[in-house]
């Protein structure tokens, strides 16, 4: 498999198991990138437009997912805060 | 590998779905502490992959959320606040009872009692009369003992009139809740049916099944689901109070001293059971009246048997005794109006016929009403004991009741909250999972960018932003 089809596909599968929280899956794909950067296989320049797009994409994602966060661990605090309070 | 535009749909529908999760969970934060809120849960599902010209395109996911809600286990808690609330209201009205006597767990006896006092001084004083029957200064005593039985048995039977009067206006009090509730839960029926007619609908669903707890509380209930989402509630005597989007209110009129319910003119009230109306409406017309009869009965013997020994005597005036007490011609109401009849010390008839004025004959007799079996075959004082007996372990039985349907609504209502409340320590796991899930996606992005860098600057080591 092309290298640049490599790179989308895990890209692709990184966004769709972030929605679903698929921790497991995550990781996997976390290993088969290491891999492949260590390979030192070079992405041909030409193929290299759609893996920008889905690296895009999943950077939108990644930006959109953090600031959720944030508003989810100071909510939580907050409550954690006030049950303490109680 | 699908097209750039296939893959704009599944980043999108990726989007959604990621944020349609961490609303759940920062919802299910904001409302950890919003009464009868049930906990949401994100379920995915992928969409259906499309093929085309040999081509697979389309592998997004989609996320819902919905209402981790039991409604067997709904039910069964409403039917449990049900039962608690009217053991509670009864427990509560016999405790109050309970007060009028002075009863409490640690009343020894029925004579440290008030009435048993006033009891057994009444005939103490007589027997003190017969050891001296021509002081005038005994004489004022008896008929001070007995002013002050008179007065105890009114103001028991006064008390125990209170008890009902409170308890006809908690019957008002809860039958003008009811029908705001049953107004309340046609209306969210309405939006239910209107908005989600075949699925679960969150919150208006937390709220129908809010106002239908409270309503549990007040009145026993049976729930029917019926088309659309809707609920129909009848009253456990088959009145119906909500119907889809109509609502039936309930009226009280008053008959004969109580507080009658009427739903749709029809008087229901010895058929309502449940919720604090049942409890109220089981003190108030089953209890209550056994209570203030024997009371009547026992103040009705007293006097009556009293009088009658009174007239076979002759009283300090050399005439024949007359009644000590008056009395009602039967034992009806007979504790709220006995009254002493005389206040001439000399009217009670200590000396027997022949005796003369001086004589105690009569006085000893009317003593030994003490220990004669004047009501019911028990003696006075023995009847009291009974009486407060009574009182007390019904007493205790409602409070045990009470306690035993206390528990098992905790049961039932740890066990949904287990299922529909929200546990912080969950939301905590679940927002570390994300937490994680986005560190390890980060982690892929990062690993990309820097291969996808090398590619652009021909191996040269730098960052695409």
């Amino acid at each position: 498999m092309a290298i640049d089809r490599t790179l989308v596909d895990i890209l692709e599968e990184t966004a769709d198991a972030l929605s679903t929280f698929d921790f497991g899956k995550l990781n996997a794909l976390e290993q088969r990138i290491v891999l492949l950067a260590e390979s030192n296989t070079k992405v041909p320049r030409d193929g290299i437009g759609v893996a920008l797009q889905r690296k895009r994409q999943l950077e939108i994602i990644l930006k959109n997912c953090q600031i959720n966060l944030d508003a989810l661990n100071r909510l939580h605090a907050r409550n954690m805060r006030n049950q303490w309070a109680q | 590998m699908g097209t750039i535009a296939s893959l704009m749909d599944i980043a999108q529908q990726a989007l959604r779905a990621n944020q349609e999760a961490l609303n759940v969970t920062g919802n299910n934060v904001a409302n950890q502490n919003t009464a009868g809120y049930t906990r949401q849960v994100v379920s995915f599902q992928t969409v259906d992959a499309v093929t085309l010209s040999g081509s697979t395109y389309g592998s997004g996911v989609t996320a819902s959320a919905t209402s981790q809600r039991d409604r067997v286990l709904e039910q069964q808690v409403q039917q449990q606040i049900q039962s608690q609330a009217q053991s509670g209201a009864l427990e509560s009205a016999l405790q109050q009872i309970e007060n009028v006597f002075g009863l409490s767990s640690t009343t020894s006896s029925a004579s440290s009692t008030v009435l048993g006092t006033a009891i057994d001084s009444f005939f103490s004083s007589l027997s003190t009369l017969a050891s001296n029957p021509s002081d005038t200064a005994t004489r004022q005593s008896v008929l001070t003992a007995a002013n002050t039985l008179a007065a105890a048995f009114n103001s028991s039977s006064n008390q125990l009139t209170q008890v009902s009067t409170s308890l006809n206006q908690q019957v008002i009090g809860d039958v003008s809740q009811v029908n705001s509730l049953t107004k309340t839960i046609a209306s969210l029926n309405t939006q239910i049916t209107a908005l989600s007619p075949n699925a679960d609908a969150g919150a208006l669903e937390d709220q129908r099944q809010q106002a239908i707890a409270q309503l549990s509380k007040l009145v026993g209930l049976d729930q029917i689901s019926t088309e659309n989402n809707g609920i129909t509630l009848t009253t456990s005597n088959g009145a119906v109070l909500v119907s889809g989007n109509q609502s039936f209110a309930l009226s009280t009129t008053p008959v004969g001293g109580t507080t009658h319910i009427l739903a749709g003119g029809q008087d229901v009230t010895s058929n309502l059971t449940g919720g604090d109306l049942g409890g109220v409406l089981q003190a108030r017309d089953q209890q209550l009246p056994g209570y203030q009869s024997a009371l009547d009965n026992l103040a009705f013997a007293v006097g009556t048997q009293v009088n009658q020994q009174n007239a076979l005597g002759v009283d300090g005036n050399g005439s024949p005794g007359a009644a000590l007490f008056s009395l009602p011609a039967t034992s009806s109401d007979a504790a709220a109006l006995i009254q002493v009849a005389t206040a001439d010390p000399n009217a009670v008839a200590a000396a027997a016929t022949g005796q003369g004025s001086a004589g105690n004959t009569n006085a000893s007799a009317l003593a030994n009403l003490a220990s004669a079996n004047i009501v019911n075959g028990q003696t006075a004082s023995g009847f009291l004991a009974s009486f407060f007996g009574r009182i007390g372990s019904d007493t205790a039985a409602a409070i045990t009741n009470n306690s035993a349907q206390q528990a098992t609504l905790t049961q039932l209502t740890t066990q949904r909250d287990s299922l529909s409340g929200v546990s912080l320590d969950q939301e905590a796991s679940n927002l570390t999972q994300y937490q994680r899930a986005y560190q390890a996606a980060s982690q892929v992005f990062n690993i990309a960018n820097s291969i996808m860098a090398s590619a652009i600057n021909l191996g040269v080591q730098t960052t695409v932003t």
